[in-house]
């Protein structure tokens, strides 16, 4: 195992915190990653107690973020209309960048509501978001995408919205899962699909499996991150890497990871969930 | 062939009540299949024990917090000594000059090393290469003050590290940090017991088929 070394002249990577806001979570999906989600069937989801409100936007404290995160389970309770007003809402209450949604969210409102791609999205950056979430690349490997989500977004619908996304002026990033035995060949296939994308970054997700149906595979460790984000710079050395962050300790992940070549490490400053 | 990795239960008795310490010693050994490393105060029954207040013909476990403990007579020497310490800060930093003393007393078996709070990793690294090339002692890097993120940085860069202090519920960690470093995980202690290899943990089989991730869920997820 090739480790960064430490000696050689490097920067540390930067800390990011960031707001999350739960829009709802209900999910209907039953991912086997998501430890956010509780699992309620689509019957039932209509029922599901309401989201997101405009009262939990007023006691944030936006001045600790760098950026709020908007995201949440597939529900039904509300429709995508409602998320918009609440998306600006937010644009009013805060300057710095939104993101909001991912492709899984708009391709569930494109099926649900039968509305086309590209008005969600136009929608969505009108309403103030500055980026869409990176939900649905976790990974794009047909077999562990079976596994794992076999009902979220597919690689090709993934890239469909993606790429409406962009042509509305939505950034986009990606956000690929961290887990034991990835390989070289791994990311280079990943990459490849997408090569057309302008990506704002690409924000690893070390698994965190604790509470999921992945639970024993384990955490991801700070190796396997490291050895990822290495071999991610070496092939793209122009795209910013961030680390989706979830441990307290920030400071020895942020010195090693930021010399294998990380810019920036995500860490959760607050979350609200209805 | 790589160096291995030591998995050794340690028991101090500073932890817990003196009376009832030889007692939970005898329990914490058997519990690791007789192998297991006690730190007792007086000399008691255990293979691998090392004892704080030094004396002749036992195994000293020098801890070295802000004074370092007296160094005894040469004609009391221990057998052999264990430092723990925190890193020396420098290269001129006074706990090298007692190390040497220590050294010409009695054999150096190991050096416990403490983080201290200011370090850097990179920091960190250079300070213990510097001390391995001068005493080349093994070095055990202490988890508590160290962290995961630190031990398996540094266990991977230099194979001659070993960890010290690893509790029981976290030994699947270095199960899978010796898995990644590609060192060979053993179960040992200082006594001359045989060391026992721990198996790699088993893998499970992730990559199931569509069919059976489908039965795995409720029937009412089972449609998009
Ligand atoms: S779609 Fe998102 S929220 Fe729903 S189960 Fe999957 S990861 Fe969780």
């Amino acid at each position: 195992m090739r480790m960064p070394d430490l000696a050689a002249e490097h920067s540390l990577a930067e800390v990011i915190p960031v707001g999350l806001l739960t829009t709802t979570r209900y999910c209907w999906a039953g991912c086997a990653f998501c430890r956010l989600a509780i699992l309620k069937p689509k019957w039932d989801l209509s029922r599901a107690p309401s989201g997101l409100g405009p009262d939990h936007l007023n006691a944030i404290d936006f001045q600790a973020v760098r950026e709020v995160r908007l995201r949440g389970g597939l529900s039904l309770a509300e429709p995508f209309d409602y998320w918009i007003h609440v998306i600006r809402g937010l644009r009013k209450a805060y300057a710095g960048p939104i993101t909001a949604f991912s492709p899984v969210e708009i391709w569930h409102y494109h099926q649900l509501e039968a509305r086309p791609i590209r008005e969600l999205v136009r929608l969505l950056r009108w309403a103030g978001a500055d980026h869409l979430g990176p939900g649905g690349s976790e990974t794009f490997d047909d077999t562990l995408r079976e596994q794992w989500s076999p009902y979220r977004v597919t690689r090709v619908e993934w890239i469909q919205v993606a790429n409406a996304a962009q042509e509305a002026n939505l950034g986009i990033s990606a956000a690929p899962i961290v887990l034991a035995g990835l390989t070289t060949g791994t990311w280079r296939d990943y990459l490849a699909l997408l090569s057309d994308f302008a990506l704002h970054h690409l924000e690893f997700k070390p698994l965190q499996s604790q509470g999921t149906r992945l639970s024993v595979m384990g955490d991801a460790s700070l190796l396997e991150v490291s050895q990822a984000v290495d071999e991610v710079h070496g092939l793209v050395p122009d795209l910013p890497l961030y680390v989706r962050w979830h441990s307290q300790d920030v400071a020895d992940a942020s010195e090693i990871l930021g010399a294998a070549g990380a810019c920036a490490l995500v860490v959760t400053q607050w979350e609200v969930s209805p | 062939m790589r160096p291995v990795l030591i998995w050794m239960p340690e028991m101090e008795a500073k932890d817990y009540p003196s009376r009832f310490f030889p007692w939970m010693a005898d329990r914490f050994v058997r519990r690791h299949g007789g192998i297991g490393h006690i730190v007792a105060e007086r000399p008691g029954p255990w293979d691998s024990l090392e004892i704080t207040n030094s004396q002749p013909g036992y195994d000293w476990y020098c801890a070295i917090q802000a004074k370092p403990p007296k160094i005894p007579a040469k004609k009391n020497s221990p057998g052999a000594i264990s430092v723990n310490m925190m890193l020396p800060q420098g290269a001129q930093d006074p706990i090298l000059d007692y190390l040497d003393r220590l050294q010409r007393l009695a054999p150096i078996r190991r050096l416990i090393i403490r983080r201290p709070q200011n370090f850097t990793i990179a920091r960190a690294q250079m300070g213990l290469r510097t001390l391995y090339d001068a005493l080349s002692a093994p070095i055990w890097l202490n988890l508590q003050s160290f962290g995961w993120d630190a031990v398996s940085f540094l266990c991977a860069a230099d194979p001659a590290f070993q960890i010290s202090g690893v509790p029981d519920h976290e030994v699947f960690i270095l199960a899978r940090l010796a898995e990644m470093v590609e060192r060979p995980l053993v179960l040992a202690d200082l006594s001359s017991k045989k060391a026992r290899p721990i198996n790699p943990l088993p893998r499970y089989d992730d990559v199931k088929g569509a069919a059976r991730v489908l039965k795995a869920l409720p029937y009412w997820v089972r449609s998009r």
